[in-house]
């Protein structure tokens, strides 16, 4: 009886030994990709992962999602738990988290080698911030671990209907503004209940039907302003804090402080409790408003006024700061990418899984993603076709887009560790004193905060350091 | 009766029974060793170290602890001018006015602004006065004196604060909740159905009622405002943003969400008390006061305790709605320590540290447990127990 049971129970075991080896040849090896799940994203990737997996009949990709607010507490969990997925969406702001920690895998040698990706035919901003060189700890380059899904830059939106029945001309499309423009055109768009102006005597600022300006609520938001005016925050290496002591940057946060409290001419904070001021822009009383190329495939389906883009103001120093030569517009762009995360099965079949990632950065995977509106092709010949701009609908200068994708910047997160760990709580408290609450000049409250924000880079880069001399 | 079992003896059935028993409770008791005991003390281990989740943890001694009760009161007077030795002011956004001008000020409106300017005593720079890498929790300034009470992670007793703060919602709620159950215990029309209102909060999602609430406190379009203006109440509030208010308005919501639960269990436990105590009641002459002072509210002083414990624990816990709502502003004013702990955790991948705070807020809510255990015995009477 043992006998017999045991060699039924030997017979067994070798069968199931066996079945992964037999079965090798024809099974298509299961990959997982996890991102951002949102309706529109998971219906245009369902799409694009279909064409791969019948493209590639060794390779069977799966989507997974995780919405965006729970998303990298859900990465970092699967990974901690030995169980991550093949492949994943890592935004910039987060590569600095995951690179130097090991949890990416390298694909230098397959774009290198590739036959579809050219990086000097791609906008370089995108590819560039997914490099970590672990010799010396910097940022943007060295290595490649990721290629982008998209590059999203920023414009200012405007409501051309709002113009036209206030009667305001509409603002150089190609040239952008100067600050003055910017405040010049932000009065005459803002109006009270009685039509006045806000430089007029009795104009009602507790009753304004249509603000000029849509208010930077999010401190994150100041990049656009600081870097439209050659500001900084922090030196070239990405280890010293120095907003404080650049003129340019200290002038970008007071004028902010001054829409707000001078001019007048955007929504108080009061206003935009519980609501965004993305909202106030949607329902046509905002004139301008600051948001990314991303915004561009809702407002297609949902705003119903005419509407456009603008490229950023640029400030009073007369110097813009931006990633190309011969720029005119300036301002930061945001991008996510996909990566083989470490110790997952993607990570013992990296060709197979770079193969997908090449396919969604790829001519096809981008020119997929712009016909459904979704992002800019990474190919800059193929984004200056009509496949992208899409001549016939919103926004009509669409080009503007090509010039501000070259053009802007990383955020600062892209080259300094754990920016959204230590940088937005003292900066946060600077904002809230200059810009929202008009107690400090932005001279002094930058002033305040300096201690803090350097004590934080100190300890990013001290973890960063650490790793390197470690491993 | 014929007995299912008859071979049995005595002992061999407890045995029995105690064998089913621990069945029956073996769902539960493997959950808490798997699910509870076990993380909670992986996580006293881990707050010894340091760990990112990513890479493997390093033993940090008691660094995280140290870290977090590195704490510290600083007195400093009213700023000086170093040269001619005048007192400094600090006018609207202007610093360092000397005492000289400053009656000149307080007449001058700002060129920029137009507003008045306000003039109060100035002090030097916090990190000035405060240990290296100490951030403020809280400053007292009195009469050109300042306290300034600061620590290495002053995020963390800011947000203990806000916690015990907010916990005040806990008492009101209830006694909001015990007179809803003793209306809605009378025989009153559609009572059922009022019943079932009040209860529906509690039906309801955090994340749905938290967006309904933030349109509620909307200063501008909200129909709070709106509903105290035109009653002629001031309709100014600006609520959730308003480093003043958003404490007291997030409590509110917290007792809408919770008032249908500790409504329901009063409701149950006003049935249970016995009729003939207040039939006596009303011979011994007792009035309606004298009814609710001396019957109902010591009957009810088990679910009054119960409640009270309950709302406490879960009150400490408070992440979802401030999560929503305010993540933790304006400045740090609703945060909350869970929202701490997380952010240590997942955005700072520092979850020994994390871990620590975690403890801390354990023990916290294991000491107020246990005093209101202690207390308990002078205010909780128990239907057995023999009480004069």
């Amino acid at each position: 009886m043992k006998r017999i049971v045991f060699v039924l129970f030997a017979t067994l075991l070798l069968c199931l030994a066996a079945a992964p080896l037999a079965a090798q040849d024809e099974e298509p090896l299961q990959l997982t990709y996890l991102h951002w799940a949102d309706p529109t994203a998971d219906r245009v990737f369902q799409e694009l992962i279909d064409q791969f997996n019948e493209a590639n009949p060794d390779v069977f990709i799966t989507l997974e999602g995780v919405p965006s607010a729970g998303y990298v507490d859900y990465l970092l969990t699967s990974i901690a738990g030995g169980t991550p997925p093949d492949i994943a969406l890592v935004a910039d702001g987060d590569f600095a988290v995951f690179a130097p920690r090991g949890a990416l895998v390298s694909i230098e040698e397959f774009v290198n080698a590739s036959e579809v990706i050219d990086l000097d035919a791609v906008w370089p901003s995108g590819p560039d911030r997914y490099r970590f060189d672990a010799e010396t700890g910097a940022f943007m380059t060295g290595p490649i671990y990721e290629l982008p899904r998209d590059v999203g830059p920023t414009a200012l939106y405007i409501n051309v209907d709002l113009f036209n029945e206030l009667g305001v001309p509409l603002p150089d499309p190609n040239v952008p503004m100067t600050w003055d423009q910017l405040v010049e055109t932000g009065i005459a768009l803002t109006t009270d209940v009685n039509g006045l102006h806000p430089n007029e005597e009795g104009f009602d600022a507790d009753n304004v039907e249509t603000f000029g300006l849509g208010t930077l609520t999010v401190p994150g938001w100041g990049l656009g302003p600081i870097f439209g005016n050659g500001g900084h925050y922090v030196s070239e290496d990405g280890r010293t804090w120095i907003a404080h002591e650049d003129q340019n940057t200290i002038d970008a946060i007071q004028f902010l402080s001054d829409l707000n409290h001078v001019h007048r001419i955007t929504p108080p904070p009061a206003v935009l409790e519980g609501i965004n001021v993305w909202d106030l822009f949607n329902t046509g009383r905002v004139g301008m408003n600051w948001n990314g190329r991303w915004a561009t495939t809702g407002f297609r389906e949902t705003l119903d006024f005419e509407w456009d883009v603008r490229p950023f103001p640029v400030g009073n120093s007369g110097e813009i700061r931006a990633f190309a030569e011969g720029c005119s517009v300036s301002g930061w762009s945001g991008s996510v990418g996909l990566a083989i995360i470490a110790g997952s099965k993607g990570a013992e079949h990296p060709e197979q899984a770079y193969r997908f990632i090449e396919f969604i950065y790829g001519p096809d995977g981008q020119l997929a993603q712009a016909a459904l509106g979704y992002n800019i092709p990474a190919q800059m010949e193929l984004a200056n076709t009509d496949a992208f701009l899409q001549p016939g609908q919103m926004p009509a200068n669409s080009q503007i887009f090509l010039e501000t994708t070259r053009c802007q910047l990383p955020g600062p997160w892209s080259f300094v560790p754990h920016w959204f760990v230590w940088q937005p709580e003292p900066w946060g408290r600077m904002w809230q004193d200059v810009v929202v609450d008009n107690v400090a000049f932005a001279e002094d409250a930058l002033l305040d905060v300096a201690g803090d924000l350097q004590a934080g880079l100190d300890d990013a880069w001290a973890t960063i350091d650490e790793q390197r001399m470690g491993g | 009766m014929i007995p299912l079992r008859p071979r049995l003896s005595q002992a061999s059935n407890t045995r029995r029974e105690a064998f089913w028993a621990w069945l029956f409770i073996l769902p539960v008791t493997a959950g808490f060793f798997l699910f509870v005991l076990g993380p909670m003390l992986a996580s006293l281990a881990l707050s010894f170290t340091k760990w990112d989740l990513l890479s493997p943890a390093e033993w940090a001694g008691t660094r995280n602890w140290h870290s977090i009760f590195s704490v510290s009161v600083v007195h400093t007077p009213q700023a000086r001018d170093e040269a001619s030795g005048e007192l400094l002011f600090q006018c609207g956004r202007h610093r360092n006015v000397p005492a000289s001008e400053l009656a000149d000020w307080q007449q001058r409106n700002d060129e920029r602004t137009g507003e008045p300017f306000d003039c109060r005593p100035g002090y030097p720079r916090d990190r000035e006065v405060l240990p290296e890498r100490f951030g403020v929790v809280s400053e007292i300034a009195l009469f050109g004196q300042r306290w300034l009470l600061g620590a290495r992670d002053h995020v963390l007793w800011i947000a203990l604060f806000n916690t015990v703060y907010m916990l005040l919602a806990v008492p009101i709620g209830m006694a909001l909740a015990l007179a809803v159950a003793i209306v809605l215990n009378q025989q009153l029309r559609g009572r059922n159905l009022l019943r079932a209102v009040f209860y529906l909060p509690n039906v309801l999602p955090i994340a749905a009622t938290s967006v309904i609430w933030l349109w509620i406190f909307n200063p501008e379009f909200g129909i709070l405002n709106h509903l105290l203006g035109s009653v002629g109440l001031p309709a100014e509030g600006r609520w959730l943003s308003d480093q003043g208010t958003v404490k007291p308005s997030l409590m509110i919501m917290g007792i809408w969400s919770a008032l249908g639960f500790q409504m329901l269990i009063y409701l149950a436990a006003l049935q249970a008390v016995p009729s003939q105590l207040y039939e006596a009641a009303v011979i011994d002459g007792a009035g309606l006061w004298g009814r609710f002072r001396f019957v109902t509210w010591p009957s009810l002083s088990p679910t009054t305790f119960f409640l009270l414990v309950t709302g406490m624990i879960f009150g400490f816990q408070s992440f979802a709605q401030p999560y929503i709502m305010t993540r933790g502003g304006p400045g740090n004013a609703s945060r909350t320590v869970v929202m701490e702990i997380w952010k240590n955790g997942f955005a700072d991948l520092e979850m020994g540290y994390a871990s620590a705070q975690a403890w801390l807020l354990g023990v916290v809510i294991l000491l107020i447990t246990v005093a209101n255990f202690r207390l308990a015995r002078r205010w909780v009477f128990y239907e057995h127990e023999q009480h004069v």
